[in-house]
């Protein structure tokens, strides 16, 4: 038992603790503000551009790493980036690139070597790069980054030593021509030449998949080659090696010709292969760093070096990244803001209120309903482009009545595509009747082929010949949408519309994230709502979506002839050509109509008017570099925590 | 105690073994990875990133490994804050979340306990009516609504405020308010109870005959008997506090581990919910060892005997 004086002081004393707490929290270490702030959106899942493939690590990468070329925001062309310049031989499959003279943020050269070791990096399937296959349309890159090697093959071995030097580089690399691949229950015996044809089993991961005895071993010229948990290692039969791939200096098509110079040499002509070259997944990385400090440490602070024109200056988790204008940029005399803050907030309810309350500068998302509101004010701060994104429907073809393609056009005629997206979107918003956004046009000249508009009579006419006139007999089925008012909206608006026109009834299921696309992927569906956003400015980036088997197909669509014209498409070097092919592709999709086109969708931003160089662009890219701010007039805002007067005051959604 | 205490701590590891067990399987029970997406990679790349993370090896060797790591204390990497591994997210939304939350339990303490021993006083008075009256507001409007009203007042109609961030004064007023609402709201309510099943006590007729005025009644006396129900609420709260408030660190923008809770979860970040998980668990269960032990030391009549 206590005494009574020290239990009288025990509550004082748990609440002086407490207090003593928030103290400690409450001292705030001073910092610069910055010179521009913006809500970036979710926090960042990497500053490793190899790694990342959304829309706010984006930003980031293209503001910290230097691409080869770059995208002018106006035009859309390619315009020089690390690269001055760049020849293409006629059959438009090899490309010659020349450097600039560029540094890191350290002072290390950036040169060609560096380029071939980050593209190298980048398909090594050790990395894991989601985005790798952005260059696969380089010769034997898709075959490096599966690790694929079968006897035969000129491989590359990376022993399992460290070079101190580089604690965490690849260990010494040794190349040669692998005679045999496989488990190593069925490794043949030593003695004797090795016999290529006793492993040619076709194709085989380098040591990946399998463990233990199970494990895949490699003979390269006479010795034999295992991972180092292997237990031919501790026998000592076997030298431990990290991995065995193809040799890259063999069978890929990336080379550097000295320090200025990068070759590289494509599977066929890809009319895009340029302009993925200006894609943040692209960027060469400081290999240098890497090597030393290893993945994914060189992303922090104070380790990360720059190649664009910010530096990395802190990064706080679901607070802020701050960007600090790298001087050893080439165009650094360019480069207006010297201190850029990229917030992360999740919430658009409370981005909306920093954007209103002058805290930043502009905000890249909007609650939903908020643009409708604010475009019909004639809010000046909205600035609204349409995207080359379609907002569409899926529909589960394996599925009868589905599996008809007459049902399917029936679906697809009974909706009003305009009277969803006014409801939903606000009037203005674009619709689209084709799978490959009409904005391409603009850019690439590529024409989409439509499907036909609302016809409520030849709708119910394809249904009756299907064997379901008036909608009778057909089962029930379900529109299914990740959680959103946005999406629940439009399937609500379809499900009445289909009742009306077609006598069909459909259910609504609102799902959550994870569980919504597993059933795609799982073809367990019946109709589901989804989207898609272009990753290069050319209609293959939408139309190899369905081709058969296709990872993002999802619809079980198969047809030989969509198959074949999109494979002749990627070997067409005339344009004209090429989009005709397309053209004649997207006509069988849209006639048999796997998807149904809804939307294109709009990239909504919010600029204040002091923000100078914001320019509106169909990929919603806004380079850090090329933007300004009004010092003076930013500043009488924040101290008002006002926008400037004349604007409509936007109070809205801020309890969604 | 030393008895008790082996037996507390021993029930808690058993805890935490159950906890991750289910935990484990009921993650990789429900549809969808951590690296699912709207945009799915090629089945090569897919392959590839199933082994770096291993995903690919069997349920049950997942399991033990992942138990393994965890009992030599590495809580991993976390797989959608690729940079970061598990014990840095936490490490740096820590002090976010617990600067907050004992701000807001200290205010809470301090609100809540003053107005429960003014309402106590005059039991059915108008301060007791209007007290009561406010902390059945505050326990019963979601914290999500009184935050949103909070902006719409303090930030767009009287700009006083900032409307959201971390690191300056201004900007942990509103949301250490909005979090402390709720708990002052329960702590009035505590003390009120407390204190007037207390005043009607022996002891405080004894002290009442013995000629002790009305505020040392009051405060020496009769706040005795809130604190016990006081701490019993405050253990768990306070364990609940620091594992930080999903809506007020959404709602105002504040890196706390909160926020990581729940987005760990929908997005399937099996390394970081698991660790989030572990921590709440050993957070709570040692809160609870603690407020056995304050009890005891607060009332000689509690035994440590469970």
């Amino acid at each position: 038992m206590m005494p009574s004086r020290v239990r009288d002081f025990l509550p004082w004393l748990l609440l002086g603790l407490l207090a003593l707490v928030a103290g400690w929290g409450l001292w705030f270490p001073a910092e610069r503000e910055a010179d521009f702030a913006f809500i970036n959106g979710t926090e960042p899942e990497s500053l490793d551009p190899q790694l990342i493939t959304g829309q706010p690590e984006g930003r980031l990468a293209a503001a910290l790493f230097e691409r080869l070329v770059r995208w002018d925001p106006r035009s859309l062309a390619v315009i020089p980036g690390l690269a001055e310049s760049w020849e293409v031989s006629d059959d438009a499959t090899r490309y010659s690139f020349t450097l600039r003279e560029a540094v890191w943020s350290d002072g290390t050269p950036l040169d060609a070597e560096c380029v071939v070791a980050s593209w190298r990096r980048m398909l090594d399937p050790a990395t894991a790069a989601e985005y790798a296959y952005q260059l696969w349309a380089i010769k034997g890159a898709r075959a490096y980054s599966s690790g694929r090697i079968a006897g035969g093959d000129p491989v590359e071995i990376e022993l399992d030593r460290t070079d101190p030097a580089r604690p965490h580089g690849r260990g010494p690399v040794l190349r040669g021509v692998a005679s045999w691949v496989g488990p190593a229950g069925r490794l043949p015996p030593f003695d004797g030449p090795p016999d290529p044809a006793a492993g040619r089993s076709a194709g085989e991961a380098g040591f990946f998949g399998g463990e233990g005895e199970q494990a895949r071993v490699v003979v390269v010229e006479g010795v034999c080659y295992a991972p180092p948990d292997h237990p031919l290692v501790g026998e000592g039969r076997a030298t431990a090696a990290r991995a065995v791939l193809p040799d890259f200096t063999k069978s890929v098509g990336i080379a550097a010709d000295g320090p200025r110079r990068l070759l590289v040499t494509l599977e066929h002509s890809t009319p895009y292969f340029l302009h993925l070259c200006g894609f943040y997944p692209l960027s060469p990385v400081p290999i240098h760093v890497i090597e030393q400090h290893g993945s994914p440490a060189w992303t922090k602070p104070g380790t990360l070096v720059a190649s664009g024109p910010y530096r990395l200056g802190f990064r706080r988790l679901r607070d802020r990244v701050r960007l600090i204008r790298n001087d050893r940029y080439f165009n650094a005399e360019a480069t207006r803001l010297k201190v850029v803050d990229a917030m992360a907030v999740e919430s658009a309810a409370t981005a909306l209120a920093l954007f209103e309350t002058a805290a930043v500068d502009w905000s890249t998302t909007l609650p939903p309903f908020v643009a409708r509101t604010l475009a019909s004010r004639g809010d000046e701060s909205l600035r609204l482009s349409e995207e080359l994104t379609i907002g569409f429907y899926r529909l589960n073809t394996t599925r009868p009545p589905l599996d008809d393609a007459r049902v399917r056009r029936a679906l697809s005629l009974a909706l009003d595509r305009r009277s969803i997206v006014d409801a939903v979107y606000g009037p203005g918003e674009p619709v689209s009747l084709s799978f490959v956004p009409a904005g391409l046009e603009q850019a690439t000249g590529y024409r989409p082929a439509q499907t036909a508009p609302r016809n409520p009579d030849e709708a119910r006419r394809l249904l009756a010949e299907a064997g379901y006139p008036g909608g009778r007999g057909f089962p029930r089925i379900t529109i299914s949408f990740n959680a959103d008012e946005g999406h629940q909206m439009v399937a609500e608006i379809a499900q009445a519309q289909w009742k009306e026109v077609l006598g069909i009834d459909a259910e609504l299921a609102s799902m959550e994230w994870g569980a919504f696309l597993d059933s795609q992927s799982r073809l367990d569906y019946w109709v589901a709502r989804a989207g898609w956003v272009g990753d290069y400015v050319d209609p293959n980036t939408f139309l190899d979506l369905f081709v058969s088997g296709g990872a993002n197909n999802q619809t079980g669509f198969a047809s030989p002839d969509y198959d074949r014209l999109v494979a002749d498409a990627a070997e067409a070097t005339d344009p004209a050509v090429r989009h005709g092919l397309f053209h004649e592709a997207e006509e069988i999709l849209m006639r048999e109509l796997p998807v149904l086109p809804l939307f294109t969708r709009t990239s909504k931003n919010l600029v204040a008017p002091w923000v100078e160089g914001f320019t509106d662009n169909p990929l919603d890219i806004h380079p850090l570099d090329r933007l300004g701010v009004d010092a003076a007039m930013r500043q009488e805002a924040r101290r008002r925590r006002r926008l400037p007067a004349g604007r409509a005051a936007a109070a809205v959604g801020v309890t969604r | 105690m030393i008895g008790f205490l082996i037996r507390r701590v021993c029930w808690l590891a058993i805890t935490l073994l159950a906890v991750y067990t289910a935990t484990f399987f009921l993650m990789r029970a429900v549809p969808g990875g951590p690296f699912s997406a709207e945009r799915q990679p090629p089945p090569e790349i897919r392959e590839a990133i199933a082994r770096r993370y291993q995903l690919d090896a069997p349920l049950a060797r997942q399991y033990l490994d992942e138990l393994g790591r965890l009992m030599r204390g590495d809580m991993g990497m976390s797989f959608r804050l690729a940079d970061y591994s598990v014990a840095e997210v936490i490490a740096e939304g820590w002090p976010a979340t617990a600067t907050l939350g004992a701000v807001a339990i200290t205010l809470a303490v301090l609100v809540g306990g003053a107005a429960g021993l003014l309402s106590a006083a005059r039991p059915g008075g108008m301060v007791d009516t209007a007290v009561r009256a406010v902390a059945m507001v505050g326990i019963s409007v979601p914290s999500f609504a009184l935050a949103g009203l909070a902006v719409l007042l303090v930030v767009y109609r009287w700009r006083l405020l900032p409307a959201a961030g971390w690191g300056t004064l201004p900007q942990l007023l509103l949301p250490a308010g909005c979090l402390a609402a709720v708990y002052a709201a329960e702590v009035a309510r505590l003390v009120r109870s407390g204190v007037v099943e207390a005043l009607q006590s022996d002891w405080v007729r004894t002290a009442r005959a013995k000629g002790a005025d009305r505020k040392r009644i009051l405060l020496h006396h009769a706040l005795r008997g809130a604190v016990g129900p006081l701490v019993s609420f405050l253990g768990p709260a306070i364990a609940g506090i620091l594992t930080g408030s999903v809506v007020v660190e959404k709602v105002f923008a504040i890196p706390g581990i909160g926020y990581h809770f729940i987005e760990a979860a929908t997005q399937r970040d099996y390394t970081l919910a698991m660790g989030l998980v572990l921590l709440y668990t050993l957070l709570l269960g040692m809160t609870g060892i603690l407020v056995d032990l304050v009890q005891a030391a607060l009332d000689p009549r509690i035994e440590l005997q469970r």
